[in-house]
């Protein structure tokens, strides 16, 4: 096997490497560290992380042809090292833009203003299946509709981060996250050596501080974390956050609304619960006032929250928030509500409504990424320029039967770094998952999930299609590079 | 703590604590009948017992049925057969999805054992097993429930969750020594010859003879090893201990008083008593034995 050494990074931006062939600063140290270890070490380690992830049961369940099966989430033991100066801006454009998407659906679901000033166009909100019209002057507590968010970051060919996705209703991932850094800790010691980085155990406390700030009962408040049960595929998430939080982890059927307030079935009767941190879709949340036939809700839970009896976090409706459409305007938003320039900048995206701007899609789907606006994961997407001819025409078709339901986007050259699979070095492409939570405060939890495309050549991250997971360190001001 | 969370760790604990036991009941199995032929008549009961106790006496009857039992037959259905609910690859299996479903309510250790443990069993492939790797698969199963045990009374807080693992525990315990009896005692009336032979053989099930032998009268008297499976005060597999200990864990729940919400146990518990009382009218030396542990089971009535 070869050593660790810098590769030709082409046109794309590299974690590592310069594109002259050296090693960046502040990855100088891992890297000798990483050159100090042979063949047999690496692959050993290597086996060892994977095993540990198996061993503790962090896993999660894919379904296939209606069998499902529990996995790991694939580890590279290379991490993503992101420098002080870096992190002080995605820190920054992070909060501003929870911030401005906070203030937005406050907006949506309250007088309308930015409708009303026609900075978005009315359908967009009004057509759009996350939109819950009902929910006009509901009483958000602490009138805040995110209590954890998921912000997609990628790097573009010159290095500059750009905000690929919002995730505003039940980002996952957190856990693996942590679980990377724990298992790293264990299996690669060494290459900690003479780093400082933040510290993400830190940020549990206030995690579990900022959920309970959602509640209007202030002594002996009960908070739980309501899931739709071992056989979602973030399960796993569920169990570490409800653990971590020291909440009691739920499911529907042990829960009852009584009186329009919220109460546990336990051994000793029934207990009030005052915050509900849900892992489950707005559609599911209760058979009284969504779908009648969802098993996993409660039945009455919509006329607790509405009466202020019990917080549901995150709020109902954000769907209409991160949505691919309205993706677009994020930018406005943040311009509108903060009288801000965003700091982090949106990847191009063309809406496919217009004929015209449709026309000029059509004519170069091979240079660009479709993407059905109502799905993530990876799911109905293209990438023109890796699809076959069958591809296109499908997508070619898709979009002329239906054109709201799809975005373009420029083929964006995802950053790479190195990677350890199949016993050799090889540069992946990556993306970076960062978890915010909003409650009195926002507060960005340093670092995040890195996520990583092991298929040679694969722009895909996610990890229901063979992505995998890396450590992300952050690195503390004054660090020695 | 949620009913349902209750209810979980409850299962899990039986299911644990039975897949050891089978297991044991198979290790003692598997070496008496390398002293001698299969085809035995006494080898053929035991292993009819083997069934009948860690199954059901109807599946018992249904493979006797049709001939001749053999080790590998008992082997599969007790260890692996996905069929029957009570396999080791089943008990391992369900207590793993409980744990799953309660992992925040028991610590780190404890579901990593059991995790790994179920990763082991489910891949195992029973075909290919040498009669080495069988005892080495028993061995496994045993000193995995008990560090699974271990790590429930070293690192568990004694709150709620640790007193319903405990009432699961105890009372599959009591259940198995029960059915052991059970098991025998029909023996011993077909053919009451062999009673001594069975004596020891109840002993070794239950992992009781080496503490059965630290006694001051330790002869394979039938009253003694009677007394000592159903009564005996010290021994953790003895009836009386297991019922008083899950006796204990449900007041610890509940305070002194009790609660409406333990109906559904103490139901459990007293159907177990009541099978044990149903035993003393089939055998007189069991009757003789029970007189004396009546009264500690008079306060688990309430």
């Amino acid at each position: 096997m070869e050593q660790l050494k810098p590769y030709q990074t082409k046109t794309y931006f590299d974690e590592m490497f310069t594109s002259e062939g050296k090693v960046k600063p502040h990855y100088r140290m891992l890297h000798n560290t990483i050159r100090s270890f042979d063949r047999e070490e690496l692959k050993l380690k290597h086996e060892q992380a994977q095993a540990s992830f198996l061993r503790q049961g962090i896993t999660f369940t894919l379904y296939q042809d209606n069998l499902s099966t529990e996995r790991t989430m694939p580890f590279d033991f290379i991490p993503i090292i992101i420098s002080s100066e870096d992190w002080v801006e995605i820190e920054q454009g992070i909060e501003q833009r929870i911030k401005g998407l906070n203030a937005f659906l406050e907006d949506i679901y309250g007088e309308e203003r930015i409708l009303k000033e026609g900075i978005i166009p009315e359908y967009l909100i009004k057509e759009n299946p996350y939109y819950i019209e009902h929910l006009k002057g509901f009483p958000f507590p602490l009138t805040n509709h995110i209590f954890l968010a998921g912000i997609d970051l990628i790097r573009d060919d010159r290095g500059e981060y750009r905000v690929l996705e919002d995730n505003l209703r039940n980002p996952s991932g957190l856990s693996y996250m942590y679980q990377n850094r724990f298992v790293m800790r264990h299996v690669y010691p060494e290459f900690f050596k003479e780093h400082t980085l933040y510290k993400i155990e830190q940020q549990l406390d206030p995690l579990r501080q900022t959920l309970m700030d959602y509640s209007s009962r202030k002594k002996s408040a009960v908070a739980v974390l309501l899931t739709p049960g071992v056989f979602n595929s973030a399960y796993y998430d569920h169990v570490f956050l409800a653990q971590q939080m020291g909440v009691q982890l739920v499911e529907g059927s042990d829960l009852v609304v009584k009186g329009e307030s919220v109460y546990m079935r336990t051994i000793h009767g029934l207990r009030q619960v005052d915050v509900i941190y849900r892992r489950i879709d707005d559609d599911y949340l209760d058979p009284e006032q969504f779908r009648t036939d969802s098993l996993l809700g409660v039945k009455g839970l919509y006329r607790a929250a509405r009466a202020g009896n019990v917080a549901i976090v995150n709020a109902m409706g954000n769907g209409v928030a991160d949505d691919k459409a309205l993706y677009a305007f994020v930018p406005d938003i943040i311009r509108y509500y903060l009288n801000e320039e965003p700091i982090l900048k949106n990847v191009d995206t063309y809406s496919l409504r217009k004929p015209s701007m449709r026309k000029w899609v059509l004519e170069r789907l091979d240079q660009l990424v479709i993407k059905n606006v109502g799905s993530s994961g990876g799911y109905d997407m293209l990438i023109g320029p890796h699809a076959t001819r069958e591809k296109l025409n499908l997508f070619r078709e898709k979009i002329i039967e239906n054109p709201e339901q799809y975005i373009a986007q420029p083929t964006i050259k995802l950053s790479r770094a190195p990677a350890f699979q199949d016993n050799q070095f090889y540069p992946c492409h990556v993306d970076l998952r960062v978890y915010a939570m909003s409650g009195k405060k926002v507060r960005v939890i340093p670092g995040g999930l890195s996520r990583v495309a092991l298929k040679k050549g694969s722009l895909v991250v996610n990890s229901s299609q063979g992505g995998g997971g890396k450590d992300t360190w952050v690195l503390k001001k004054g660090e020695r590079v | 703590m949620l009913i349902r969370v209750a209810d979980a760790l409850y299962w899990m604990s039986r299911n644990l604590e039975r897949s050891e036991k089978t297991a044991s009941l198979l290790s003692v199995q598997v070496l008496q009948v390398l002293e001698s032929q299969e085809e035995d008549l006494l080898v053929q009961e035991e292993l009819y017992n083997a069934i009948n106790i860690a199954a059901s006496k109807e599946e018992a009857d249904r493979i006797k049925a049709k001939g001749s039992i053999s080790l590998h037959q008992v082997l599969s259905y007790l260890l692996f057969a996905k069929e029957n609910p009570n396999s080791v690859v089943n008990c391992v299996r369900i207590a793993r999805e409980n744990a799953r479903s309660v992992r925040d309510h028991i610590n780190h250790d404890l579901w990593q054992i059991i995790n790994v443990f179920f990763l082991d069993v489910e891949f195992a492939k029973f075909d290919d097993y040498s009669d080495y790797q069988m005892q080495r698969l028993l061995q496994r199963v045993k000193m995995t429930s008990l560090s699974a045990q271990g790590v429930i009374e070293s690192t568990t807080m004694r709150g709620m969750p640790y007193q319903m693992m405990k009432i699961g525990k105890w009372v599959e315990r009591a259940e198995y020594t029960q059915r052991m009896l059970q098991a025998i005692s029909e023996k011993v009336e077909e053919d009451p010859s062999s009673l001594r032979y069975f004596m020891r053989l109840s002993l070794q099930m239950i992992n009781g003879n080496e503490a059965f032998l630290q006694l001051r009268n330790a002869s394979i008297e039938p009253s003694y090893v009677l007394h000592f499976m159903i009564a005996e005060p010290n021994f953790p597999g003895s009836i009386e201990y297991c019922l008083k200990r899950a006796t204990e864990a449900i007041v610890k729940l509940e305070g002194e008083k009790g609660s409406s919400y333990t109906q559904l146990l103490v139901q459990e518990i007293n159907i177990i008593i009541e099978r044990v009382m149903q035993l003393s009218f089939e055998d007189v030396d069991l009757n003789q034995a029970f007189e004396g542990i009546q009264p500690y089971y008079t306060p688990l009535k309430v």
